[in-house]
């Protein structure tokens, strides 16, 4: 009776830890494997001028008009700022800081209006909107018919 | 050990449905120095567009039609949704300029690039 009594005792005490172990390490490998190949993504942020906006618009913002060949080369005023493998564009940045300056100066808000050809490709838009980022620029504009290069986009 | 093991457990696993929320697409994003990483990712409608030029709001492909739809719908007046556009680095820039007219329209006031910061 006694003995029983003590193997009774013995079984409820034990409790399988290793293939628990074994368990919670596989996941927790799987969870940090899945984990780690995630690239952080961040912003770049523009105003779009809204409807209502542009109808009621009174101050008449400075601005620029920036124009992307089809080659990947940028320009602005009929001057090439970027060449078309130039990824760092010094002399945009330069020249769009200035241009935020002067319409701080102002006190207007700088405006920049982005007419890439058709064909190019959406990371140099991105080069360019970051030239405009580094600036400090948040109004950009996409002119939407710039196909044929013409000024109707404003 | 054994504590400190599932604390890295449950932390892994919140990690990872995070991330899971917010890419949507397998999209290669361009890259710009000068982005910034957000703190607050809320209020935000992902919508993507793959090297082929097909809309996906979240990840569900939708047409032009479709698109402009939910944007009309979504973007009336004084909404707090602002839209987060993660398009492809080899995408054309011709449909920027769609996506951006149809924005536009539909009254959206700021749109958000998903770019990587190199």
């Amino acid at each position: 009776m006694v003995r029983r009594r003590r193997r009774k005792r013995d079984e409820t005490v034990e409790m399988q830890m290793g293939p628990m172990i074994d368990m919670v390490f596989l996941l927790l490998v799987f969870f940090m494997v899945s984990a780690k190949p995630v690239k952080e993504e961040s912003d770049i942020q523009i105003a779009l001028p809204g409807k209502q906006e542009q109808s009621e618009a009174v101050d008449i913002p400075d601005e620029q008009r920036i124009i992307i060949n089809a080659d990947g080369s940028v320009v602005l005023n009929d001057m090439v700022l970027a060449a078309a493998g130039d990824q760092r564009m010094q002399e945009l940045i330069v020249t769009m800081k200035r241009f935020k300056e002067a319409s701080d100066a102002n006190k207007s808000k700088a405006l920049v209006t982005l007419a890439p050809e058709e064909t190019v490709p959406h990371q140099r838009v991105v080069d360019v909107l970051n030239a405009c980022a580094v600036a400090e620029i948040k109004g950009v504009t996409f002119d939407t018919q710039s196909a044929t290069g013409g000024g109707d986009g404003f | 050990m054994i504590d400190m093991t599932f604390l890295l457990l449950v932390f892994f696993m919140v990690t990872s449905k995070l991330t899971e929320q917010k890419v949507k697409k397998d999209i290669s994003l361009p890259q710009a120095s000068a982005s910034i990483r957000p703190k607050d990712h809320s209020q935000r409608d992902v919508i993507n567009i793959d090297d082929n030029g097909r809309y996906f709001i979240a990840d569900a492909e939708v047409s032009n039609d479709q698109l402009n739809e939910f944007l009309k719908k979504r973007y009336g007046v004084n909404t707090p949704y602002v839209i987060y556009l993660r398009a492809d680095q080899n995408m054309p820039a011709k449909k920027i300029g769609e996506f951006m007219e149809m924005a536009t329209e539909a009254g959206v006031d700021r749109v958000i690039f998903g770019v990587l910061n190199e």
